[in-house]
């Protein structure tokens, strides 16, 4: 597919959320990776406003095993602890195919749309394992980024069969992606088939749940970011006033 | 698929279980609850006649308490000081009109009014039942105190207010012994559950309490009441647009847990929030699929959990409820398949039948299992860090065939000969076979261990079980360190050193596992050269040599062998000497085992190479050296062999 990077991510911990733990807070996770979750790491490979990530599919590599840990999150309205049970997955690693396009909505950056440039980019990024730091699912499970080809080595999963996960949360649609101005919830039925899990587009989930109202940030030049030169008039001014 | 979404299936698979009350050995009665229903204990019993008088009450003894009651979401979560009602059955400040009139406190004032609103509005509908109508009429009457006084269950002092609580002064004041209501009731009197009964046409009648027709009534009423009142949306367990709820059961581990699975009471915890302002806006779940599946759950624990400490542990299919348990041992895994009926389950004298007939049991369990369609096994654990909240700590799903694969080789792999007493026989006994978790987890860290170091040990020990993962090392290091002081152990099983017998057997099996890529044989090794197997086969031919002299001079001390085990595997070279110098005096003088012996342990000594006769401490392997030693010396004690041996010494 065109735009497409391939890496593999694994770490020694995931924690993906299910969302039915999550509001209580004795959070549990789910077997399998969510688009979103995948597309945050593929976002910390790289990522510009320009474009837009994709899953196309993810290979389950380990047999999908859950460790339980007692943990201490602090509270959020004061310095206290409190106690929790957190399941999380035990040495997960996937392999990733994702591809981007360009994000339509954002037409003040349609001079940015060069394919060549961003795919390359990406490329080069995955080659150096991300940008920013990978988690996967949650901020203390450390995740790690390969190059990796799609389908080489064996997965615990090759030749296993079907897996069906029944309804499970795909992702959200922001309104900066989607254009619409809500925030929406997509809920789809994965199938892993030996170890592969196909996503479907988001825009094919067959379940949307709008959640609430909220718009797209407006970005203003001089209010809310910089230009790169002023940026570089700032921090080398001995450079500039050569 | 998600483990609620399983929970809700085996509900749906099993739905017609709804309302069958079973019994688990002695413990309480149980069943599938219905939804929209709650269990509850009731203290008072009203009976009525089919006119909707009161006929006669009775004070509930504790173990018939048990009381289904249609409860309505408000009610079946409510706590503290909130209003809400369930329905049919409930506390006497609900259900009696005239509570106020025997000084009932003001702000119970309103509680009736709920209750009686709730009860006209279903007894009008159309989805009434006749033992709704007669209860109504009754309650309607508002004389239920009135009645309850008067049939001397409950009392009211001379200020005609009711007795909330019994002292030791009234048994003189009112000249009567502490009556039973204040015996069940826990708090006060007006607190006591009241359920109402009515006078059957039929023997076959139920109570209104495990009715099942009134069930159904019951929740098409309440259906039809939350297509008016309850939101609908999107379900993300069963991916449906079905009527939700934000309310989720409790009581999922015993009557008084109030811990839930599902929790969204922290609005300043911030659990959620950061881009939502509501829990519905993180998750929507369906009414009936959560209360099915709570209900599945509760009615698993209920039927085949298995408990330690707060902790539960639940092995269960999907399509039927199957009850296997990970944690058995060998014997009790043989005796729940064959029943009863233990004489199937004789072991010959070696004891080596019975882990052939484990794999055997198994290999049928299996052949079962996919006759009556069970493709799924989950394993599933439960407990709550805090009061609140319960979470998931162990989850497993597995294909029914894996998890008797898994099963088997966890039987195969960590057996060992196994001494237990047969509390049905009264006799000691011996087998080979896999030690129940419960005896895994006492041996490593006694009877006295604090109970949540247990269940740790039982959540960790469920890996290797279930999912082929190795033995922590810690915890064989941790028994196999108690074995080694034999005289720190209760002197009961039986002869030598008691209890000691039993963990050193425990230990064995645990150490078999922990070395299970070397196929260490149950039978004594003789080709092996390893130092510690050695020893410990050294210390095991002192230990009988000694114990068997002992037992001719009818003498009860405990052997050398036995009293210096730990310095022994501290510094082997060094105590050998010692013990050996004590083995002195039978050696010279000869009896009929002497002979036997004292060649056994030059033997033994010839395989020890020169430089392995050093005081390094040993490892655990030297414990299954003495146990297959000891063991074998037991067994084999043939006079035949022994005449054989002294007829031809110069053979060996």
């Amino acid at each position: 597919m065109r735009n497409q990077i391939e890496f593999i991510v694994y770490g020694k911990y995931g924690l993906f959320t299910d969302p039915i733990t999550k509001i209580g807070g004795e959070k549990f996770t789910y077997q399998i990776p969510t688009h979103q979750a995948l597309k945050g790491i593929v976002e910390s490979i790289y990522w510009k406003p320009t474009i837009v990530w994709f899953i196309d599919e993810v290979r389950v590599m380990n047999a999908i095993q859950t460790e339980v840990k007692g943990v201490r999150p602090t509270k959020y309205q004061d310095s206290s602890n409190e106690l929790a049970y957190y399941t999380y997955l035990r040495n997960p690693a996937y392999q990733v195919r994702a591809h981007f396009e360009f994000n339509e909505f954002r037409e003040d950056l349609a001079y940015d749309r060069n394919e060549h440039k961003h795919h390359n980019i990406a490329k080069r990024s995955v080659k150096r394992g991300g940008r920013r730091d990978i988690f996967l699912g949650s901020r203390d499970c450390q995740g790690y980024v390969e190059e990796c080809e799609f389908g080489s080595g064996t997965s615990f999963y090759d030749g296993y069969g079907e897996i069906s996960f029944g309804p499970m949360f795909h992702g959200f649609n922001y309104p900066d992606e989607s254009g619409r101005n809500e925030l929406e919830a997509r809920i789809w039925n994965p199938v892993m088939k030996d170890g592969v899990i196909l996503f479907d587009r988001p825009e094919e989930c067959p379940i949307v749940r709008p959640i609430k109202k909220q718009s797209s940030k407006a970005f203003a030049l001089g209010e809310n970011f910089k230009s790169v030169e002023e940026e570089y008039y700032e921090v080398f001014p001995e450079e500039v006033n050569k | 698929m998600s483990w609620m979404k399983h929970l809700y299936d085996v509900y749906e698979n099993n739905d017609e279980k709804v309302g069958d009350f079973e019994q688990r050995g002695e413990g309480q009665r149980f069943t599938l609850l219905p939804v929209s229903h709650v269990t509850q204990s009731a203290q008072i019993e009203v009976v009525l006649d089919r006119e909707g008088n009161f006929f006669k009450a009775t004070v509930v003894p504790k173990e018939k308490a048990r009381t289904i009651v249609p409860a309505t979401l408000d009610s079946a979560n409510r706590a503290g000081s909130t209003v809400a009602a369930h329905f049919l059955h409930d506390k006497l400040f609900y259900v009696a009109a005239d509570y106020m009139k025997y000084g009932g406190e003001e702000k119970r004032s309103q509680n009736y009014l709920s209750y009686i609103g709730q009860m006209r509005d279903w007894a009008a509908s159309e989805f009434t039942h006749s033992k709704v109508t007669h209860i109504y009429n009754y309650v309607k009457k508002g004389t239920l105190i009135e009645d309850l006084v008067e049939e001397k269950i409950l009392f009211i002092d001379e200020d005609n207010k009711l007795i909330e609580k019994w002292t030791s002064q009234d048994d003189k004041k009112y000249g009567i012994e502490k009556p039973d209501i204040y015996k069940v009731v826990t708090g006060q009197s007006s607190e006591a559950l009241v359920r109402f009964n009515i006078l059957s046409e039929t023997p076959d009648d139920p109570p209104p309490w495990e009715d099942k027709t009134l069930f159904q009534a019951f929740q098409k009423y309440l259906e039809n009441k939350m297509k008016e009142t309850a939101e609908s949306g999107y379900c993300y367990i069963s991916g449906k647009f079905l009527p939700l709820t934000e309310r989720h059961g409790s009581r999922l581990r015993n009557a008084g847990d109030m811990s839930k699975l599902i929790s969204s009471n922290d609005k300043r915890g911030f659990t959620y929030r950061g881009r939502f302002d509501q829990p519905s806006q993180a998750v929507q779940i369906g009414y009936d699929v959560s209360q099915k599946a709570h209900n599945a759950l509760r009615w698993l624990i209920q039927r085949q959990g298995y408990r330690a400490d707060t902790r539960n542990f639940v092995t269960f299919g999907v399509e039927k409820p199957v009850d296997v348990q990970v944690f058995d041992g060998s014997t009790d895994l043989l005796a729940s398949f064959y029943g009863v009926d233990s004489t199937k389950i004789e072991q010959d004298e070696t004891g080596l039948v019975i882990a052939e007939q484990v794999q055997q049991a198994l290999k049928g369990k299996k052949h079962n299992f996919q006759l009556e369609g069970i493709k799924n096994i989950l394993v599933m654990a439960v407990d709550a860090a805090t009061t609140g909240r319960l979470a998931i700590i162990y989850y497993q799903e597995l294909d029914s065939k894996l998890f008797l694969n898994r099963l088997a080789h966890w039987h195969d792999t960590c057996k060992w000969h196994q001494v237990y007493f047969d509390s049905s026989r009264r006799k000691i006994t011996y087998n080979v076979g896999t030690p129940s978790t419960y005896h895994i987890v006492e041996s490593v860290y006694g009877e006295r261990a604090d109970e949540k170091v247990k269940k740790e040990l039982y959540t960790r020990l469920l890996p290797c079980i279930v999912d082929e993962a190795p033995i922590p090392k810690d915890v064989v290091r941790s028994i196999f360190n108690r074995v080694k002081n034999p005289m720190s152990f209760n002197k009961d099983l039986s002869n030598p050193i008691g209890e000691w017998q039993r963990t050193l057997h425990i230990a064995c099996a645990l150490i078999r596992k922990q070395y299970e890529k070397e196929e260490i044989d149950m039978a004594l090794e003789l080709k092996n050269r390893e130092r510690d197997y050695l020893f410990g086969r050294l210390l095991g031919v002192a230990e009988v040599f000694e114990a068997e002299e002992l037992k001719q001079k009818n003498d009860a001390r405990a052997t050398n062998a036995a009293r210096y085990f730990n310095a022994f595997s501290q510094h082997p070279a060094r105590v050998w000497l010692t013990i050996q110098k004590q083995l002195h005096p039978y050696k010279v003088r000869p009896s009929k085992f002497s002979r036997r012996y004292i060649k056994l342990l030059q033997e033994i000594e010839d395989h020890i190479k020169i430089e392995d006769m050093n005081n390094t401490a040993l490892g655990p392997l030297f414990l299954i050296g003495y146990s297959s030693q000891v063991r074998d010396l037991y067994t084999k004690k043939d006079r035949k062999e022994e005449k054989n041996d002294d007829a031809h010494p110069e053979q060996n």
